[in-house]
């Protein structure tokens, strides 16, 4: 607009200037003419005069440079001339200025001559004769005069050129000032131009509109946030330049990144192979899907494609991290479970097999035959044990609700020393026993399992001649049931984990000691049905506490 | 004017330069992995990744030409395809010497004396550089790109305390000659990949500033 205004103005002077010297130089040349004529003519009259008087004889005297006087008789031809030969020059009475001084008494005209640089300037008067004299004068033409004047006019132009441009630059400036400095944020404000009002108004009414909008989707992004915000997934949406819209803080945490990552390229945050692999996937397929590990943990990231069904074409991908640790972790110990559940019960089978085969082919002595019949015995029993123990631990994770009733905790602490004397005898254990009389309200069969199984642990892995204490109390806040023994102990690194099916701190399977490696398993899930806390302090070579605190409101009585 | 075809493809150098960098970690993680789990069957994958490498070497290198040529680019956008152009070198060196890692590990993965636990530290070193020095190009990092710089001695004394172990176990005639040589190659390979680390570290260090460390310390 500046340059506009300026070249506008510029023109407009330049124009202005040319048209004025133009102007002039014409007025000045017609009034110099106008002049020369007014001279022209006083001189010929006098001089029609003077030949009046003198005749011929005026031209003897005649001399002048600047002039040329001739003398035209009444029919036109000419008498004398004082620069030619007058009986050589043609018949003048068709010339102009004579026809009409022949006429009126006077008469002037302008003719150029061959060169277009010079004209000549005619003036004649009739004398009473009626003759005519004629003055002739030969001058610069107008044209000659311009090529004269051009090297000034030029020098006047291209000052009046300058003096134009610096006023034409001063004159946009101040009209343009105005227009920059408007305040757009308050439009209203301004004090400028009437002209430009109703576009101050329309920018306001935008601003407004603009601002509004702004808020709403603020707002929207901000409830957008705190749902993404919240989840545990991690969740990117990236647009179809794979650049990162939107990414929620579990994701920026599990990459590692900052929320400064929007708007970058999603491989700024992770490149892996499979990551891109991945992107590629979505790419043509729409879907795609891969486990990965990172810090410990197992992820599961789906990519989707995100399609905008009106105007079928894709619009971006959405990105979900879930985190499935767990769920490997539960399937990896279901898949260990079975195996070790195989594993169990094929060797208590296998040497029944072998010993049957042994005796079926009468390979074995009369006097052995006895103690291979025990064996076969007590690994069926094992087998039966550990089918039960299997198929308690299989209604535990079955059932939810099991019937409540009074438990005398007295009573089932005697059954239990009933049940566990004979094997505490063979290991030549002592039972010790200190229970007040306490009943709550519970399932006898699952109290029953939790302190058969932790005495029965006690006596299984103690020593010989060591003892197995029960306490049942009741505490301030718990109903503590207690069974210390002073056996070989857990080391602290396999505390954690006893409680797992199958795990045995003797991880060679041997069953010398008899277990199944279930018990603890049991505890645990039957202490979970009925809401008690169980709690292991163990020594290795000193001892064991299980602790198992029902919470006081079972209590009955 | 904004130049957006321009603009476009120096995002796309940016991408190219992440994948290539994605490829020498994995060619390098592979090689390690195999070399601490002595699983040979993981070599074939770092031949893959270095036929890989070439590939985007010379779709970048080619890129950065049309890209010099015909948008002509000035200041910063001429300092990041410059330093693209020679990062793509080192980039493909890494991956070179990871494929010749991974050949010579079939030979020496039988063997576990107290040199192979310092072998295996000196992969692990250079695993951590190589993922640094991509890191400071993909974030723009100039501090971590310093350090990269930095940890190279690590990988270096690494090396030469290596060098006395095998010499020392030579003397005593513990371990054969092809093992001790080969040993000792693996060692130089995972130092000039702990040096090639330190080039793209400084090439990044050059992007970022405009300067380059050798100019500086002239």
């Amino acid at each position: 607009m500046n340059k506009t205004i300026f070249r506008a103005v510029l023109l407009s002077c330049c124009i202005v200037m040319v048209f004025s010297l133009v102007f002039t130089l014409f007025f000045l040349n017609s009034y110099f003419t106008g002049m020369e004529f007014a001279t022209l003519q006083a001189q010929a009259e006098l001089t029609g005069e003077a030949v009046e008087k003198a005749g011929t004889t005026f031209f003897d005297d005649f001399d002048s440079d600047v002039y040329r006087v001739t003398w035209v008789a009444e029919d036109g031809t000419v008498i004398y001339d004082t620069a030619a030969n007058a009986a050589e020059m043609d018949n003048h009475a068709s010339r102009q200025e004579i026809m009409d001084a022949m006429q009126f008494g006077y008469g002037q005209s302008r003719r150029l001559s061959d060169t277009i640089a010079e004209e000549t300037l005619y003036s004649a008067v009739r004398l009473d004769d009626g003759s005519v004299v004629r003055l002739s004068l030969t001058q610069h033409s107008v044209f000659r005069l311009t090529l004269g004047v051009i090297p000034y006019m030029i020098a006047v132009l291209a000052l009046a050129f300058i003096l134009c441009m610096f006023i034409s630059k001063w004159i946009s400036r101040r009209i343009i000032e105005p227009l920059n400095n408007l305040d757009l944020d308050n439009p209203l404000d301004n004090e400028t131009y009437e002209e430009i009002s109703p576009l101050l108004v329309r920018i306001d009414n935008q601003n407004r509109q603009i601002a509004k909008q702004i808020d709403t989707i603020r707002y929207r992004q901000k409830e957008f946030n705190a749902i993404t915000d919240n989840m545990r997934e991690g969740m990117i949406i990236l647009n179809n330049a794979d650049l990162i819209v939107s990414i929620n803080s579990s994701a920026v945490k599990l990459f590692g990144g900052s929320q400064a990552v929007v708007g970058k390229n999603i491989l700024v945050l992770e490149r892996s192979l499979e990551f891109m692999n991945a992107l590629d996937e979505v790419k043509k397929n729409g879907r795609s899907e891969y486990f990965f590990e990172r810090n410990g943990f197992v992820n599961r990231l789906i990519a989707n494609r995100i399609h905008d069904e009106k105007n079928n074409k894709t619009i971006g991908t959405c990105i979900l991290i879930v985190d499935e640790t767990e769920k490997v972790l539960s399937e990896g110990m279901r898949r260990e479970f079975s195996a070790n559940v195989s594993h169990e019960l094929k060797t208590p089978l296998h040497s029944i097999l072998a010993a049957s085969e042994l005796l079926m082919n009468n390979l074995v002595k009369e006097e052995d035959k006895s103690s291979f019949i025990n064996r076969i015995h007590s690994e069926a029993e094992h087998l039966v044990t550990l089918v039960e123990d299997i198929i308690r631990l299989s209604q535990l994770d079955e059932t939810k609700e099991f019937p409540k009733e009074s438990v005398d905790l007295a009573e089932i602490a005697s059954s239990v020393f009933d049940a566990l004397s004979k094997s505490a005898d063979e290991k030549h254990v002592t039972l010790k026993k200190d229970v007040d009389d306490i009943k709550i309200n519970s399932v006898p069969r699952l109290v029953y399992e939790i302190i058969f199984n932790l005495c029965d642990n006690a006596v299984r892995y103690n020593r010989e001649g060591g003892y197995v204490e029960l306490s049942i109390k009741k505490g301030p806040d718990a109903i503590a049931i207690s069974v210390r023994d002073n056996g070989i102990g857990i080391p602290a690194e396999h505390q954690a984990r006893i409680f797992e099916r199958f795990y045995r701190v003797d991880t060679s399977h041997s069953r010398s000691t008899g277990g199944t490696g279930l018990g603890l398993s049991i505890v645990k899930h039957a202490a979970l049905v009925l809401n008690a806390q169980v709690k292991l302090t163990s020594r290795e070579g000193e001892g064991s506490v299980f602790i198992v605190s029902f919470p006081l409101d079972c209590l009955i009585g | 004017m904004t130049r957006i075809k321009f603009t476009e493809q120096l995002s796309d150098l940016n991408n190219e330069m992440i994948q290539m960098g994605s490829l020498c970690e994995s060619a390098i993680d592979t090689c390690v992995d195999a070399l601490l789990n002595s699983d040979v069957s993981m070599v074939k994958v770092v031949s893959q990744r270095e036929r890989e490498i070439d590939e985007k070497e010379s779709e970048i290198t080619a890129l950065c030409m049309k890209m010099l040529l015909h948008q002509q680019p000035v200041a910063s956008d001429l300092r990041q395809i410059s330093a693209a152009l020679k990062m793509v070198t080192d980039l493909e060196r890494i991956g070179d010497q990871a494929d010749d890692i991974g050949e010579m590990i079939a030979y020496t993965a039988d063997h576990k004396h107290g040199e192979y636990s310092l072998i295996q530290k000196m992969g692990l070193a250079t695993k951590k550089m190589v993922r640094d020095s991509i890191d400071a190009f993909v974030k723009q990092d100039e501090k971590l790109a310093c350090d990269v710089i930095k940890y190279d001695d690590v990988v270096d004394d690494l090396f030469i305390s290596l060098k006395k172990v095998v010499i020392e176990a030579i003397n005593k005639k513990e371990i054969d000659g092809e093992y001790a040589s080969d040993l000792l190659m693996i060692a130089k390979y995972f130092e000039r990949i702990g040096d090639h680390a330190v080039n793209v570290a400084e090439w990044v260090e050059y992007s970022i500033t405009g300067v380059h460390r050798r100019d500086e310390q002239e």
